[in-house]
């Protein structure tokens, strides 16, 4: 699978090296010992987009056994329900389109969605913010025939000045908000030509800065946002690709984080591995995917 | 253009003004006793404002504005100390800091070349030359050598470029501050700060390059750093090509960052700091950490302010 920016080589290398990790990585500790249901989860969608997004692998043999492995071992029980009460909902509920596909219906998970489902349906957004910030529930309980088809997003108008002296608290705001008004790419909102160039303009420059000062994660949602309004044109992209895999670890985990653990004091390889290894790879996945593949997008792959 | 043309020559008046205030500062020989090291830290900081009269002059039809006029007597009146510009023969390793002053003021007219046999004969005893470098400061020295029309044997500008950082178009993620110096330098010098056209930097390298300059200005406008903006822009001046965004966005911020009495704060000038020093410190503080900023900036506002308004520099070609 050639795309425009990687060879086949070189996405089936990142997709075969970050599945073994994540096996590896639920074979040498219970995610679920670890704290929360979210690693194992974390880990089910990682294995889903190696499969079904870098590896094209119509068999998803890994990503089949591990899904049936929870089915049998994890997903059952009153920890589950409350686990799931304190997890990322847009998590759980694209986990649940991944075990649908596999023909798996777990009723903690179930009954976690329609409650979801009933409190967002009765729910007004306060804002724009707000709405932003929801899209993505809601689009997955769409995807799962549990929420009415969504209302169109527009796009913010931002000034240049503003966008330029953004914050990541701003920048998270502004990337959710073009998720919305795209639908992921698939819809391109009206925009000014000026909006359109400042946007063309002034995202890779926040791309660069954010990749300089190695938040990685933002970087990378600022460059799914990019591919969102197939701003594809830019310079940058073949250099911030390459500088990206350039992070991925021989053993497939995303990053070096070294200096970051250190002031996290974390210490135990474990710990390291489920709280900031392996929320980067799934991203790191994410972004490599979407971007290698024109035609594919994430949060409906399941479908 | 949003900004108002008014505002840019207002901003390059006020700089001249803080710098004609200061020049005072940029005398190394005012103090006798300071060590060497000082000694040379206020030649570069003198050379600088040498090159800010220099760039002008090759803009300057009749007078010239009086700022300039009294910076050109002050280097003038440093030059002629017999101890001053005879370090060119006796200090050969600092030979380009005291050199620079010699051009500038045979550039603006202030001199003849008298003494250019004298430095022909340094040159040629082939030290100067010979020392090892960067090749951004290789190209710097051979701008240098040929504003002054010296005989030299260093390589052409393309063989220098080629082995410069820009020119082999380096991932921007990795750069260094230092990089970005070498980068905006080179620029400088190969287009002899905006004069020439070089044909080095042509087609889908050219490209590269405005591609480079616009996003680390996007970069460095984000950290407030007034200093690499503004050489920055001045590399948009010497390519004379101006990114519709973030050039506007650029002149909004600086015209704001400007102190009211004229300065541009540097990368690390501190109001905290500045906060607890005596009166007598204050003064030096602001001088040591502002003044590259502010010449900087003067010379890139002067610069875009003629190129806006249609005014071309006399004798285009290098």
């Amino acid at each position: 699978m050639e795309s425009r920016f990687f060879s086949a080589a070189q996405l089936h290398q990142i997709g075969t090296r970050s599945r073994d990790w994540l096996l590896a990585l639920q074979q040498r500790a219970d995610p679920a010992a670890h704290g929360s249901i979210k690693y194992t989860l974390q880990i089910l969608m990682g294995l889903w987009i190696c499969e079904q997004g870098l590896l094209n692998d119509t068999e998803l043999s890994t990503t089949r056994a591990y899904a049936h492995h929870l089915d049998q071992c994890i997903l059952e029980g009153d920890n589950v329900t409350i686990d799931l009460l304190s997890s990322d909902p847009a998590l759980v509920l694209f986990s649940l389109g991944i075990l649908h596909f596999f023909a798996i219906y777990k009723s903690p998970l179930e009954l976690f969605a329609a409650h979801i489902s009933k409190l967002l349906q009765e729910h007004s957004d306060q804002n724009e913010i707000e709405a932003n910030e929801l899209f993505l529930t809601r689009f997955l309980l769409q995807q799962l025939y549990l929420h009415a088809p969504l209302r169109s997003y527009s796009l913010y108008a931002i000034s240049a000045r503003d966008l330029l002296n953004a914050n990541e608290v701003a920048i998270r705001d502004i990337v959710k908000n073009i998720a919305a008004a795209t639908r992921y790419g698939q819809t391109m909102p009206t925009m000014k030509t000026e909006e359109t160039d400042i946007l063309a303009s002034l995202l890779p420059v926040l791309t660069l800065d954010y990749f300089r000062l190695y938040n990685l994660e933002i970087g990378m949602q600022i460059l799914r946002a990019m591919r969102y309004l197939h701003l594809y044109e830019h310079r940058g992209w073949e250099t911030w690709l390459q500088f990206l895999i350039a992070q991925q670890q021989p053993d497939g985990r995303f990053g070096f984080f070294a200096h970051e653990l250190a002031r996290l004091h974390l210490s135990e390889e474990t710990e390291q591995d489920f709280r900031v290894y392996l929320p980067h790879t799934v991203s790191f996945l994410w972004t490599i995917t979407e971007v290698a593949r024109s035609q594919f997008i994430l949060v409906q792959s399941f479908n | 253009m949003p900004f108002q043309m008014q505002q840019l020559g207002l901003y390059y008046k006020r700089a001249f003004s803080w710098i004609d205030q200061h020049r005072d500062l940029f005398n190394p020989l005012q103090n006798e006793r300071e060590e060497n090291t000082a000694n040379l830290y206020q030649t570069k900081a003198l050379g600088e404002l040498g090159l800010l009269c220099l760039l002008y002059q090759r803009y300057s039809v009749g007078d010239r504005e009086s700022e300039i006029e009294r910076s050109l007597q002050l280097i003038h009146t440093i030059w002629q100390h017999a101890d001053y510009h005879e370090r060119i023969v006796r200090r050969p390793e600092y030979f380009q800091l005291h050199t620079m002053i010699y051009v500038v003021l045979q550039q603006c007219a202030v001199i003849d070349d008298t003494y250019k046999a004298v430095i022909q004969q340094v040159l040629d005893q082939n030290y100067v030359i010979a020392t090892e470098t960067t090749p951004m400061r290789l190209l710097d020295r051979r701008h240098m050598l040929d504003c002054g029309t010296f005989h030299h044997s260093l390589p052409s500008y393309q063989e220098l470029y080629k082995q410069t950082l820009l020119a082999h178009e380096p991932p921007a993620v990795y750069l260094t501050d230092t990089d970005v110096y070498a980068i905006t330098h080179t620029l400088f010098y190969i287009t002899d700060f905006g004069r020439s056209t070089t044909s080095v930097i042509a087609g889908d390298h050219l490209l590269a390059v405005h591609w480079l300059i616009e996003i680390l200005l996007g970069v460095y406008l984000r950290r407030r750093n007034w200093d690499l903006v503004g050489e920055l822009l001045l590399d948009c001046y010497c390519l004379h090509w101006y990114p519709d965004i973030i050039f506007t966005v650029a002149w909004e911020c600086l015209l704001e960052a400007q102190f009211p009495n004229g300065s541009i704060p540097g990368p690390r000038f501190s109001v905290e700091q500045l906060a607890q020093m005596q009166d007598s410190q204050q003064v030096r503080y602001c001088f040591e950490q502002n003044y590259h900023t502010t010449i900087v900036n003067a010379i890139t506002s002067f610069l875009i302010y003629q190129d806006l308004n249609g005014n071309t520099s006399e004798n285009l070609k290098r």
